[in-house]
């Protein structure tokens, strides 16, 4: 295939215009620089947010297949997104911030690594991204909440089901307070605030939901970044010494490749597909792929395992209203990893989701063995009655658990990731214990008989784990490749460690810390 | 005869062209007509109907198998709106859904000696049971658990994930944007 040259070198080449990238393009474009993002989805805006869970799915990741092994896949498509806005389009807004203890569990508990960056560090960018965005909460009722500034905007309103459910947690002695939620509960000029009508996850268009469309992407073209839909990028491109990225080759809509020129080049084309691409892009300083010479890419990759519980509740629960990320947390197990035997890790409880009676999480698939003349009667009933509440756990990074090139190959004739995961056993471990409890405080809430659903993966992390060295790690602690200082990664594919919050918050955070440290040092970076 | 008489009546008789003829049915003659398929033959769209109804009653008139049938069309990934693509089965999806309901149909025969479209009401229910516990005898085909939980999905999202469905439920639908189309 020919390549065409496209006119022009940037700045800084955006790979991936989701909740990564869109932070990078809108602070170096403010700063100044010429801002060029490649999008391998299609084009679209808040209008194209239909409040459907059928048309929700077109929001879901289509590019390239994932192959997934192992006995906990990570569920790709549902966990990644596809489009201008990438998966934080689709993203529930539940914003809590990671703990103290997770960004040191290799020193505290012996598992896993340390984050080259300790929790104070990272504070400052958190709450400078918070008062960015907007995150409603209330900040005295998280007690178990590390130190950061109180939230701008008051806590979203708790309704039926979340009460519901808050009684059991109470008569258990435990706590919950309102979910930190990126989702405003007051307006602005160009943001509503939310109707609590409970379709997050098909996308919010009104802008009370931070995506995006509404944030960071929103600024950056304010600015004047450029963005190119349907533009996959196939490989990036390196000097003849091999220590610094001069651009990327892509494929744009008409099937065309491209060459462009940048000075840096950030990718941020999530978990699977940014070590994908770098293994893709070997060249002879390079042999085994981008950043790969200790064979660290794609290692460590996470996802969150998750249950969820349900019940019937006597009195009436309103399920379809609120916010699908939930109504409260509870994270009274979050702060010793070791609290029980046998399994280690964190976990927390998001409780009061809304749901709708159709799609994957809906009310009807949480009883898969209801059908036929029963089926009726039980949605009539659970439409109205049911609760639930999502655990999330811990994942313990293992090296195994890896993205690799496929021998299958994609309809450009580049070989397909291959994402294996298996759980740990410590990990399963917890996630049995997070049940009995989660059924416990059902039983404490009037529920005659919860149910717990399967596990499933919930969030994509890992695969490209920065750290302090070379040899343990593929980027520094600002997301800058060992050895090719001008390309840089961000997104979740960074964390060392899952934790067992909600990814996004940090993300925003890392990617914030990396872009300041980027034009802080732009001349020795790019020189 | 007066215009209204004239509309009245004409309402009742449809034009259809079928195999470059033309002939005049009424409502009735039209809906038991088979709908125009891409993908699906007229014994799959059997089956999809019985099956449909024996595990999501409503699911054959609520449009399970143009449903199917439209989304196995799609020319694009990005296009297809199946849950389907939520589980790992690489696009196309056809083979999955063809062979799953080739497999339905003889494993049929196998457990009661006939085919699909002739079991009775209690003999779907067992065999609907069986299909969701991976208990069907010498079935030849995704694995039957797996089949039913993504056809019964498919079969919830046409009969309870619309607008007008969410009214029937009793519960408030409350789009920011409404769909123009339920799929």
């Amino acid at each position: 295939m020919s390549k065409i040259q496209r006119s022009g070198k940037v700045d800084v080449l955006v790979i991936g215009s989701g909740a990564a990238g869109s932070v990078f393009a809108a602070k170096a474009a403010k700063a100044g620089k010429r801002v060029l993002i490649l999008e391998a989805g299609p084009e679209r805006d808040l209008n194209s947010l239909t409040s459907s869970q059928i048309w929700a799915r077109k929001l879901k990741w289509s590019g390239s297949f994932v192959e997934e092994r192992g006995n906990h896949k990570v569920g790709n498509v549902f966990n990644s997104g596809y489009g201008t806005g990438g998966s934080a389009i689709h993203h529930y807004g539940v914003w809590p911030r990671l703990h103290e203890n997770d960004f040191n569990t290799k020193s505290l508990y012996g598992v896993g690594s340390n984050w080259p960056i300790d929790y104070p560090e990272l504070q400052q960018y958190y709450d400078q991204i918070q008062d960015e965005v907007g995150i409603s909460g209330d900040h005295k009722q998280e007690k178990w909440r590390p130190k950061g500034n109180p939230y701008p905007m008051p806590p979203l309103p708790v309704l039926r089901q979340g009460r519901a459910i808050a009684k059991g947690f109470s008569a258990q002695g435990l706590h919950t307070a309102p979910i930190p939620m990126a989702v405003r509960s007051t307006p602005t000029t160009d943001r509503q605030a939310c109707l609590l009508d409970g379709w997050c996850d098909a996308g919010c268009p009104n802008g009370a939901l931070a995506n995006p469309l509404v944030t960071y992407l929103a600024e950056a073209k304010n600015h004047g970044s450029e963005i190119i839909h349907q533009a996959t990028v196939s490989k990036i491109l390196c000097n003849d010494k091999g220590n610094k990225v001069i651009g990327v080759e892509y494929i744009d809509a008409l099937g065309q490749l491209k060459v462009q020129h940048a000075d840096s080049v950030i990718l941020a084309a999530f978990a699977v597909q940014s070590p994908r691409l770098l293994l893709l892009s070997s060249n002879k300083h390079h042999p085994n792929g981008l950043g790969n010479n200790h064979d660290l890419v794609g290692r460590y990759f996470m996802t969150h395992p998750t249950h969820s519980i349900w019940g019937l509740f006597p009195e009436e629960t309103m399920p379809h209203m609120g916010l699908n990320g939930g109504q409260l947390i509870n994270q009274d197990n979050y702060d010793n990893k070791h609290h029980k035997n046998n399994s280690y890790g964190s976990y927390q409880w998001l409780i009061g989701n809304a749901v709708k009676p159709n799609d994957l999480l809906g009310i009807a698939n949480s009883r898969p063995d209801i059908f036929g003349k029963k089926l009726k009667p039980f949605l009539n009933h659970a439409t109205k009655h049911i609760g639930n509440m999502v655990g999330i756990c811990d994942d313990i990074p293992q090296a195994e658990n890896r993205v690799t090139l496929s021998s299958n190959k994609d309809k450009h004739g580049l070989p397909l990731a291959e994402v294996t995961h298996n759980i740990h056993s410590r990990t399963e471990t917890l996630t049995q214990q997070m049940i009995q409890e989660g059924l416990s405080v059902f039983k404490s809430a009037g529920v005659k008989e919860p149910w717990a659903g399967p596990r499933a993966g919930m969030h994509l992390m890992g695969g490209t784990k920065m750290g302090d060295a070379p040899e343990n790690s593929v980027t520094n602690q600002f997301g800058q490749v060992h050895g090719v200082d001008n390309l840089f990664i961000a997104g979740p594919g960074l964390f060392p460690t899952s934790g067992a919050v909600n990814p996004t918050y940090t993300v925003h955070a890392l990617s914030l810390m990396a872009v300041e440290h980027m034009l802080k040092h732009w001349e020795s970076i790019v020189a | 005869m007066k215009r209204r008489e004239f509309v009245k009546k004409s309402s009742l008789f449809l034009g259809f062209a079928v195999t470059s003829q033309s002939l005049l049915i009424n409502q009735n003659d039209a809906y038991a007509l088979p709908a125009p398929m891409q993908v699906l033959g007229i014994q799959e769209t059997r089956i999809i109907d019985i099956l449909g109804e024996a595990i999501v009653p409503g699911a054959k008139s609520s449009g399970l198998s143009q449903y199917l049938d439209q989304q196995l069309s799609q020319k694009r990934d990005s296009d297809c709106l199946l849950m389907i693509r939520y589980l790992g089965v690489p696009s196309p999806f056809n083979s999955f859904y063809l062979s799953g309901l080739s497999a339905v149909d003889k494993s049929s025969g196998i457990k009661f000696g006939k085919s699909f479209d002739q079991l009775n009401e209690q003999e779907l229910e067992e065999f609907v049971e069986l299909m969701a516990k991976d208990s069907l005898p010498d079935w030849k085909g995704p694995p039957s658990s797996f089949f039913y939980f993504v056809f019964r999905s498919d079969a919830i999202d046409v009969t309870y994930g619309t607008q007008d469905s969410f009214r029937e439920l009793g519960i408030p639908y409350m789009a920011h944007i409404i769909p123009t189309k339920n799929w």
